[in-house]
């Protein structure tokens, strides 16, 4: 557990709470507000619960593992694994409380394509750090 | 010649690592190292630095003032009972370990005699940079650097070697690299 980084739970927590927000803004009209707050909270608890599962779960790969393409492979694996046992969870207690399920689908596919925008950042930010170094390795040869 | 406008806590540090620079502390000095939050000396050069940084300012200092002459950045080291000159250019990575100081370089692992710090100081200029609490890694040798889980990263070198830059460090790489 030492190695978890917190930090990145906390980020986790609070790109929950801008998914609940984006959820909100496509829910029906005439929710009360106290609705809306809880929904946006519980939405950034799963976005912590996911944080802490995931860092907890990488912290124990191997650092032999490490190549681009496998960051990337189980990067994008845990974060959809882990996302889709959550929804698929909070979608068996709706249907246990007699909710309708028309608007889950959606939400859904907003969080899937949350989940794929981050990896997609994640790997420019990749692309990114090599040309730095590549930029950085030149600007000492020229020294 | 520096002049120190710094707490006193900064100074008593500040002072050894000058002074194994051979950098005096004189108030007349035209260039002052000033503490943030202190007043800035009228007529001088100033520069300004977090307390928790004092360790740059000298590494500034030593890389900007001194040029540091072609004898100074290499090193001697030790590999089965003989002693071989080694240029930065040359090392891949040092490495602390039991047996002391290690310098692995494509040629072999040399034993070298003084701590990771003075050789990070030493060389911070020539592309090396400290990536856990026992290695200090030549970034002009790393081909590839791998993001990895937990903000940490693993560096890709030739020779099939690959070092871990702990999450401690590696806002330090981010530093360096201008990320």
């Amino acid at each position: 557990m030492e190695i978890v980084n917190f930090t990145n739970v906390i980020k986790s927590f609070f790109l929950g709470i801008v998914i609940g927000v984006i959820v909100q803004l496509q829910a029906p009209p005439g929710l009360l507000p106290s609705y809306k707050v809880m929904s946006v909270l519980a939405s950034g608890s799963i976005g912590f619960i996911i944080g802490l599962i995931t860092e907890w779960i990488t912290s124990m790969l191997p650092l032999r593992l490490a190549r681009m393409r496998t960051y990337f492979l189980i990067n994008g694996l845990i974060a959809l694994s882990v996302t889709f046992i959550l929804l698929i969870g909070m979608n068996q207690i709706t249907v246990n409380e007699g909710h309708s399920q028309e608007g889950f689908l959606p939400v859904v596919a907003i969080v899937l394509g949350i989940v794929g925008a981050a990896n997609l950042l994640d790997y420019m930010w990749y692309r990114r750090t090599q040309h730095k170094l590549d930029s950085f390795k030149a600007s000492m040869k020229e020294r | 010649m520096v002049e120190l406008v710094c707490s006193h806590k900064v100074m008593e540090k500040l002072q050894p690592q000058l002074a194994k620079h051979q950098i005096e502390i004189r108030t007349d000095s035209p260039l002052a190292l000033v503490e943030r939050g202190f007043e800035l000396p009228i007529d001088k050069l100033c520069i300004v630095f977090e307390a928790l940084d004092y360790m740059d300012v000298v590494q500034l200092l030593v890389s900007g003032i001194h040029t540091t002459p072609h004898y100074l950045s290499a090193i001697t080291g030790l590999s089965n009972n003989r002693f071989a000159v080694l240029e930065p250019h040359d090392v891949l990575y040092l490495e602390a370990g039991a047996d002391g100081i290690q310098a692995c370089t494509t040629a072999g692992r040399y034993s070298v005699k003084e701590t990771l710090h003075y050789y990070e100081s030493l060389w911070a200029s020539r592309g090396f940079v400290r990536i856990n609490k026992s290695q200090l890694v030549n970034l002009l040798q790393v081909k590839e650097i791998i993001p990895w889980f937990n903000s940490r990263y693993v560096l890709r070198m030739d020779h099939a070697v690959e070092l871990e830059v702990s999450k401690m460090y590696a806002k330090k790489l981010r530093h360096t690299l201008n990320l």
